[in-house]
């Protein structure tokens, strides 16, 4: 019944609508490609290639043991929730914020540089390769929680235990039975920070010091200072040939069965607390200071000025429009554009985790920056709204695919077919136990959508016109025309919101497993 | 004279203007100036004029060269030296001279194809708590005190950057990039745009970096103080210019034209110094807090040919001082 439909177009049809068709209009703005441009540029092409596979290594070494704790352990649901909340956060922190994080963890007079002193260790952290790893991590280890964890919460714990009783111990049954199972949901949390982290721009910039720089600089530097379009576009094409490749060959489409149940809970190992002490360090202090630098007063201290100023200015005259306006187009726009990729995503997921080949277009949206995606639209006069809520929902489709197909694969063959013995059709089948099967992957997912298209921030400045507008806007033009503390104190407002919306997930999840 | 002007501009628009006028800029002018004299130049020929902007002055741009057959913009408000010669070569720009360029204070900033309203200096700005000797010449910016304290912005990301390229060019002719050798020995760190550069100062980070002469008399109007103070570098300065030009093919043209004109006006000019903290570009009397922008004793010119080659500049910059 898979075989003979014709379902699994649909996200073909979007992400080809959404995304290469525009580009055949940028290309004739452009006039074609200019080659040479991948020649000049051949040591920061080769330095981003590193730079990505290192980050997402280290990503990978710090994303892993995370994904254990949260779905192996039986440490404290709450605990886990505050995990599980503040790790999303990163991902709508503009670059600004999250320097300010990092220098004031560690920076010259940073607390963690103080910490380190204390212990003896007086080298620089900042400005070096380190540091553009550190950020990495800092962004996107949370997408191995996410998605290998969600799918480590679902191998049953029969298998295990069954390996237990023929005289298997822990780690042997990890090499073998859990692994195996695993395996597919690391690559697709491997594949994508690989891919953000290739696209990666402000890190490397701001962090990494004056000897760092990835193609997404130069593609920045072409389109915005040169208005080389031409050799814009060939960086551009070149970046999302290169990542489809990638994609390609980090893709293992044999599988074994997935037994889901009920996972193993352990208890909380010793060297949790080492892991959770390290993450606290390199993770969490600068994600603190991002978080509250609203409150770090313009010229040192501490206290609430940026909160009296913020409120002494009339931000309609910022954002062009009204109050109102920027509170509803902030959330029904990520809102509608979560949920066409989730429908999208959900489709080509499953297929894929039926065998089909996806992969390599899935991603796409991800290896192209939203600014490149929204000055096409532009070019092809699309209205703000819908241009917002096509990218929105496209930029999401990588990392929900990525959750989803872990979801789906944990699926049990046999109830499927037992309930089409039943004569369940496809609809029911859908309804009744596909979704219900996977809705903590749908919730995951859900989150992380809507904060991808509420931390947007360059494409929504590059389409956004009144009466649209968005708090990313807001704190953009803030920090536009020097209202730096304004800009701070808005950032924290916002993201207090986001832990809020994301806390009341969390809270619904954690009612229905109970 | 002034009054006859006013009189025959209002008639011209009653006859011949139909009633929106679209302008792209830079947001901050939108956030900015824009809500003060916006409604005085709707009043005056009642129009309806609609500020539209997708970031800075080079996106908005990159829009314009976009839309190039069928304009949407009827007015462009923001492009500075660099991005004018740009904007021509693109060919989306009409010439216009306004009738009022008399009024101009300096008429060898007038081109052909864009009017200019406001014009400010790259400054380098130091933290006057831990720089107690600061530099006054580019060669004191080579000083080994300075080792490691200085932060400049990205001239790849940044047009405060670029600009500041082409200052020490400006200053250097074509031995800047040795002076760039030397000059990247002193730096803590390059950022992609001006906001970084600015926290690395604020959280003690970094001490001295690439601003503008009237980052003081801003900080003395909003905080009552000044803690990083601007200074022009002996060498001399380097003046940017900003630019509102009439988009090629514009549907409204008449109105643009009077807008052009109303920039060169009072009602805008003396809302320049402290929305844009950039210089009248007409005899305006000046407020409290622009006694503490530093005198610009002389400037410096780069060559027009200079804004042809900025690629190739951009690529021995990156060479020398990224290393790739």
């Amino acid at each position: 019944m898979v075989k003979n439909s014709y379902w699994w177009l649909i996200p073909i049809i979007y992400i080809i609508g959404g995304i290469l068709f525009p580009l055949v209009f940028l290309f004739i703005f452009a006039g074609g490609f200019d080659f040479s441009a991948i020649v000049e540029n051949k040591n920061l092409i080769f330095f981003t290639i590193k730079q990505a596979l290192v980050s997402s290594f280290f990503t990978m070494l710090l994303g892993l043991p995370g994904a254990y704790i949260v779905a192996r352990t039986n440490l404290n649901n709450f605990l886990k929730s505050c995990f599980r909340i503040m790790s999303s956060i990163p991902f709508i922190l503009p670059g600004v914020t999250m320097s300010i994080g990092f220098l004031f963890a560690f920076g010259k007079n940073g607390l963690i540089t103080k910490l380190l002193g204390l212990l003896g260790f007086k080298g620089q952290i900042l400005y070096t390769f380190a540091a553009i790893i550190l950020g990495h991590v800092f962004y996107n280890f949370p997408l191995f929680i996410r998605i290998v964890g969600e799918t480590w919460e679902k191998i049953d714990s029969t298998i295990l235990e069954a390996s237990k009783v023929d005289g298997s111990n822990k780690y042997k049954s990890f090499i073998y039975i859990e692994l195996p199972l695993l395996l597919p949901s690391i690559l697709k949390a491997f594949l994508l920070t690989y891919v953000y982290t290739f696209t990666s721009f402000a890190v490397v910039l701001i962090l990494g010091g004056i000897r760092y720089s990835t193609i997404e600089v130069a593609i920045y530097m072409y389109t915005k200072i040169l208005f080389d379009f031409k050799s814009a576009l060939t960086l551009a094409l070149f970046q999302i040939l290169f990542i489809s490749l990638v994609s390609y060959f980090l893709n293992i489409k044999h599988f074994e069965d997935f037994l889901s149940g009920v996972s193993l809970k352990e208890k909380f190992p010793i060297w949790g607390y080492l892991y959770f002490g390290f993450s606290i360090l390199f993770v969490f202090v600068p994600l603190t200071y991002s978080i509250l630098s609203g409150f770090l007063n313009y010229g040192g201290g501490f206290g609430i000025d940026n909160f009296k100023r913020l409120l002494n200015l009339n931000i309609e005259q910022y954002i062009n429009t009204s109050f109102f306006n920027m509170l509803f187009f902030s959330f029904v726009i990520p809102l509608i554009a979560s949920l066409i990729s989730i429908i999208i995503t959900s489709i080509a997921s499953y297929y894929s985790s039926r065998g089909k080949k996806l992969d390599y277009l899935i991603i796409l949206p991800a290896a192209i920056s939203p600014v490149t995606i929204a000055f096409s639209y532009v070019i092809l006069r699309i209205t703000p709204f819908f241009a917002l809520v096509f990218i929105y929902s496209l930029i999401s489709i990588p990392i929900v695919f990525g959750i989803l197909e872990s979801g789906w694969r944990t699926l049990n063959p046999e109830i499927e077919q037992a309930a089409i013995l039943e004569g369940a059709n496809r609809l029911i089948l859908n309804l009744k136990i596909r979704f219900p099967m996977i809705k903590f992957h749908i919730l995951t997912t859900f989150v992380y959508s809507l904060t991808i298209g509420l931390g947007e921030m360059s494409a929504t400045i590059t389409v956004s016109e009144p009466p649209i507008s968005t708090f990313s806007i807001a704190i953009y033009r803030l920090l536009s025309s020097r209202r730096i503390p304004e800009a701070r104190a808005l950032n924290t407002i916002y993201t207090f919101v986001v832990i809020i919306l994301f806390s009341l997930i969390e809270y619904l999840r954690s009612k229905e497993k109970k | 004279m002034k009054k006859f002007l006013l009189v025959l501009f209002v008639l011209i628009a009653f006859t011949s203007i139909s009633s929106e006028l679209i302008v792209y800029t830079y947001d901050s002018f939108v956030s900015g100036i824009g809500q003060k004299v916006v409604p005085i130049f709707e009043k005056m020929y009642g129009c309806k004029v609609k500020l539209l902007s997708y970031g800075d002055a080079g996106a908005v741009l990159s829009r314009l060269i976009a839309e190039k057959d069928n304009p949407r913009a009827d007015v462009i408000i923001g492009l500075d030296q660099g991005l004018l010669s740009k904007a021509i070569k693109y060919d989306v720009l009409d010439k216009y001279k306004p009738l009022n360029y008399g009024l101009l204070k300096y008429s060898e900033l007038m081109n052909d194809y864009g009017v200019p309203y406001d014009f400010g200096a790259l400054a380098i700005v130091y933290n006057k708590e831990t720089i107690k000797n600061p530099p006054k010449s580019f060669e004191d910016l080579l000083k080994p005190e300075y080792k490691r304290k200085i932060v400049v912005e990205d001239p790849r990301t940044s047009s405060t950057g670029l600009s500041f390229l082409l200052w020490t060019i400006a200053v250097y002719g074509e031995n800047y990039l040795n002076f760039w050798k030397q000059f990247r020995e002193n730096l803590l760190n390059i950022t992609p745009g001006w906001d970084e550069a600015f926290e690395m100062l604020e959280s003690g980070e970094a001490d001295i970096m690439v601003s503008y002469v009237t980052d003081g008399a801003y900080s003395y109007y909003y905080y009552g103080n000044i803690k990083y103070v601007p200074i022009v570098m002996s060498e001399g300065a380097f003046v940017q210019v900003e630019y509102a030009s009439i988009v090629k093919n514009a549907k409204n043209k008449e109105l643009a034209k009077r807008f052009l004109e109303f920039i060169l006006m009072e009602e805008f000019q003396k809302e320049i110094p402290l929305n844009q903290w950039m210089l009248p570009v007409t005899e305006i009397e000046m407020p409290e807090a622009f006694n503490y922008v530093p005198k610009i004793e002389k400037t410096l010119q780069i060559p027009a040919t200079i804004y042809d080659n900025l690629e190739e500049i951009l690529k021995k910059w990156s060479k020398i001082v990224i290393g790739g």
